[in-house]
């Protein structure tokens, strides 16, 4: 036999309904993306009739046009290279960097800490005016490395702090201890302790690429003014203004999420310290 | 009348019980310890006390009303927590007020419980501080008074010495004896120290993994421990503990030790030996072996001979550690100016009143039965 | 100052670009048609009305935004954190919407706020199962100032909430257990515990919130972008300098009001919840 109170079950109820309605108006919204992106003329354009909730006839034609297209292919692959190397620059940048804050306190640590956070806090629509014009009369106007730079600008300061983090947690002892048995400061970083803290640097590859990837501010202003590179997101952008049929747009959108989902659900659980500590430092 | 009594209590979580079928009375003002080491199920019998956790099955009644499916918020208790549990963000008076308010008690009334619990408790000019501006001690006192001032029937307290310092934690052991004296609360204290709980305590009741081993007063756990785990745990250092063999010897009841024959107490009741051998264990506290020098000894004694092996020295007597022919570990306690002999063998006796015998296989007391 | 060189290269890069940011922003706003310095840009756009209204705009955006995003990253850290059963699993699903691009998210209202057989017309309609009739006609979602960023915020609150719920929900969890326990055992009940006990344990952490999101709320570019092409905000205004309009200088003149307003924003709110906590704190349940 067990006791519960008839508080206790009422309680369970109204949390339960809560649940039921979030739940609900969370996935919602994404089953309706991922029907509108399989259905055909006929689900979309019903006269006044109510919009069916499942296709009347589902077809995954829309994906395989976008799939045989050369264009679409080209776009892809532009955000994946620009993420990439992205990726590469900000670990390059911030792992050495991570280290230095995570070990040493020297003068200028402050500075530069405060340095970051008005990096992470500017708000990106308005530095985006300064730097598309520094690259307009630097050359670099509609290149990959313009977009690359500005994205790890975006994403520098936040890997930082999870770099920051991640070394924190490596006791001083075991880099002491390497020291003693001979080991050098350049095979101490590389053999220990960029291994120890390698899922960190993981999740903000990761945290990086996916930054790149659905990123549209800097893209549109550095490379939308007659150049000839695009992103996915751009070229959701374009599609938006012709206004094309609905299923168009959805699928566009599903790919442009489906790498995004993914690996968000990987770093979930470093983002939230990562979020935390790098807005309480 | 705020008896607490407790009736087939069965917790468990999932596949793993915690407390199996558990019975307890602790009378109105009575101040008992759950005793046992850690992972025995006494903390989780005070949560469900509290009412902090589910009782599966079974019932519970604080002053003839049943508790069950009353959340603790509803239930006549006040706790103390092994943290304290202070609010960090109120100060001392409002951390002592918080339940108060809840009640809507009126201003004045608030006034005159601070004026009552503030002296009682020593608090006097620290009511405007932080928990975290006062001391470890002071906390537990404010956790004391937090409970107090709600006026419950039972007041818990799970462990809150362990977290003070040694000399704190005699002071401590005093206050809180005072304090039950004073306001009369039946009191269920927490602790896996037997020593606190010997002296602090009017009824202890053993746990050990899950089941009441015993229940009753302080003295009587130490003089006739019910089972072998009550008489191993209370008392330190711990017993010296042998596999023995019970037996008529010459029409009087002997127990077959590593140390010897030795003689049983007078009206030893002759049934508990039932026919022919039965396998003891035998327990004997190191306070009750004694040097033979200089002492006169009765009938119901047993001497026997020891090889003194090392002599530890922890204050106002020596602890022998000595090895008996046959080649187990006694240990004894002498008097601090007594010369003993590493490897130079000494005449002890035991007084047969003080052998406790268990079974073997029940680990109960043999004279379970016949007291 | 040997041993901190690996910090070098992210510290020039980062102070290059942080410096260049500052003085070009300063540099363009003024300069007109390459005469500098010249004030005319700063003058030009605040006789504009189009600036006031987004600045306008822009205002009731952070003010019903910002609050709204603390309460339903609040409510479902709640909820998670009261949980009865499948924390993680209620927890993982509430993270969901911040695994989208915001762009994605702003594309789907575009869809679904379709103002000719759209879906939110159908569903507003009372056309399915369960939904009750709230509009009689078919409603131009993208022809109202109100209704165009009133589904802009709905779709930049729905995409944050995950982000300011992780915020909350580590506030909470670290509330020590015992601490809601000793609140039971003196007799406090739910909304007792919620507001004395809870609630001023995370104000840090939903001051953070509060800070972070205010800022997000300001710069909001990509729903307004999507959305509400026609009303813009402080932020769609600078695209729009800067692209259509050709006036680098008025853009930049925004974007330095832009982040005026942020900063100041961030000053306030420091200096408000700065005297909630001292109420909080010290007075407690005195607080009624």
């Amino acid at each position: 036999m067990s006791y519960i109170d008839r508080d206790e079950i009422g309680k369970r109820i109204v949390w339960a309904i809560c649940v039921i309605v979030m739940i609900i108006g969370i996935i919602a919204p994404i089953y309706l993306l991922i029907k509108y992106s399989i259905s055909d003329p006929s689900t979309m354009n019903t006269g006044g009739r109510p919009i069916p909730l499942w296709p009347n006839r589902p077809t995954f034609d829309i994906f395989l046009y976008l799939f045989r297209d050369r264009e679409f292919w080209g776009v892809v692959s532009n955000s994946a290279i620009i993420a990439t190397l992205t990726v590469l620059l900000t670990s390059l940048l911030s792992i050495p960097a991570g280290y230095v804050l995570a070990r040493y306190n020297f003068p200028l640590k402050r500075f530069f800490l405060i340095l970051l956070i008005s990096v992470r806090l500017f708000p990106d629509i308005s530095s985006v005016i300064p730097i598309a014009t520094f690259f307009v009369r630097a050359n670099l106007h509609s290149s990959f490395i313009s977009v690359v730079l500005a994205h790890t600008l975006l994403s520098l300061p936040y890997v930082i702090f999870m770099a920051t983090t991640a070394f924190e947690f490596v006791p001083k002892d075991i880099e002491e201890q390497a020291r003693v048995i001979g080991a050098n400061r350049v095979t101490i970083f590389t053999r220990i302790l960029v291994p120890m803290v390698f899922p960190s640097l993981i999740a903000g590859a990761i945290y990086t690429f996916l930054l790149s990837w659905d990123e549209f501010i800097f893209a549109h202003f550095l490379l939308d003014t007659g150049g000839q590179i695009q992103t996915l997101t751009l070229y959701l952008n374009k599609n938006l203004s012709f206004s094309p049929p609905q299923n168009v747009l959805a699928a566009i959108s599903v790919c442009l999420s489906v790498p995004v989902m993914v690996f968000t659900f990987v770093v979930q659980r470093y983002m939230v310290s990562g979020v935390v500590s790098g807005a309480v430092k | 009348m705020a008896d607490l009594v407790l009736k087939n209590i069965k917790k468990s979580y999932g596949n793993h019980s915690v407390i199996h079928d558990l019975d307890l009375h602790i009378k109105s003002g009575e101040f008992v310890t759950l005793l046992g080491p850690s992972g025995c199920g006494k903390t989780t019998l005070l949560r469900m006390i509290a009412g902090l956790e589910k009782i599966d099955s079974g019932e519970l009644w604080i002053g003839g009303k049943p508790m069950q499916g009353l959340p603790a918020q509803k239930r006549p208790i006040g706790m103390v927590f092994q943290s304290y549990a202070l609010f960090p963000h109120m100060n001392v008076k409002n951390n002592i007020t918080f339940g108060l308010k809840i009640q809507k008690m009126e201003e004045h009334a608030i006034f005159s419980k601070l004026d009552w619990v503030i002296p009682l408790l020593g608090l006097e000019g620290l009511e405007n501080r932080l928990p975290k501006e006062i001391s470890g001690g002071q906390r537990q006192r404010v956790a004391l008074a937090r409970a107090l001032v709600l006026d419950p029937e039972v007041l818990l307290l799970d462990e809150p010495l362990s977290n003070l310092d040694a000399a704190l934690r005699e002071l401590a052991m005093e206050e809180l004896k005072r304090i039950h004296s004073e306001v009369g609360k039946t009191i269920i204290y927490v602790s896996h120290n037997q020593a606190e709980a010997m002296s602090m305590s009017q009824r202890i009741a053993v746990l050990n993994k899950g089941n009441l081993e015993q229940y009753a007063e302080p003295m009587r756990l130490y003089d006739a421990p019910a089972t072998r785990f009550t008489a191993e745990f209370i008392g330190s250092p711990m017993a010296n503990s042998f596999s023995s063999t019970l037996g008529i010897y010459n029409g009087l009841p002997v127990v077959h030790t590593p140390l010897g024959f030795l003689r049983l107490a007078e009206g030893f009741p002759v049934e508990a030996v039932n026919s022919g051998t039965r396998a003891v264990r035998v327990c004997i506290r190191p306070q009750d072996i004694h040097l033979t020098r200089k002492r006169e000894l009765h009938f119901w004694c047993t001497v026997f001979n020891v090889t003194p092996v090392f002599v530890e020295t922890p204050g106002d007597r020596n602890l022998v550690i000595a090895k008996t022919s046959s080649g187990e570990t006694v240990r004894f306690f002498v008097n601090r100016l007594e010369p003993i002999v590493i490897g130079k063998p000494v005449e002890v006796f035991v007084d047969a009143s003080h052998i406790h015998l268990f079974d073997e296989s029940t680990n109960t007391n043999i004279l379970g039965g016949f007291r | 100052m040997g041993e901190i060189w690996p910090l070098f290269p992210a510290a020039i890069f980062l102070s290059f670009f942080f410096l260049l940011v500052l003085i070009e922003l300063f540099t363009i706003s003024l300069t007109k048609t390459n005469v500098f310095p010249t004030l005319e840009p700063a003058v030009e756009i605040l006789k504009n009305g189009e600036f006031h209204n987004a600045l306008l705009n822009t205002l009731a955006f952070v003010a019903i935004g910002t609050p709204l995003e603390l309460f339903a990253g609040l409510f479902a850290a709640l909820l998670v954190y009261n949980s009865y059963w499948g924390k993680s699993f209620v927890r993982t699903i509430f993270v969901i919407p911040f695994a989208f691009p915001g762009l994605v998210i702003a594309t789907l209202l575009f869809i679904l706020f379709d103002s000719q057989g759209g879906f939110a017309n159908h569903l507003f309609q009372g056309q399915y199962w369960l939904f009750p009739k709230i509009i009689d006609h078919d409603v131009a979602w993208r022809g109202s100032k109100y209704l165009a960023l009133s589904v802009s915020m709905l779709g930049k609150v729905w995409r944050d909430m995950p982000i300011s719920m992780l915020i909350i929900l580590s506030g909470l969890n670290s509330i020590e257990p015992e601490l809601i326990d000793a609140a039971k055992t003196m007799g406090a009940g739910f909304r007792v515990r919620l507001q004395r006990i809870i609630l001023p344990l995370i104000f840090p952490a939903m001051t953070t919130v509060l800070l972070l999101r205010s800022v997000e709320m300001w710069k909001e570019f990509i729903f307004p972008y999507i959305l509400a092409g026609n009303y813009p905000l402080l932020g769609t205004l600078i695209e729009k300098l800067y692209g259509f309009g050709s006036d680098p200088g008025e853009a930049a003149v925004v974007a330095l009001v832009l982040v005026g307003l942020t900063i100041l924003t961030l000053v306030v709110i420091v200096e408000i919840t700065g005297r909630i906590k001292r109420v909080l704190v010290n007075s407690g349940v005195n607080s009624k």
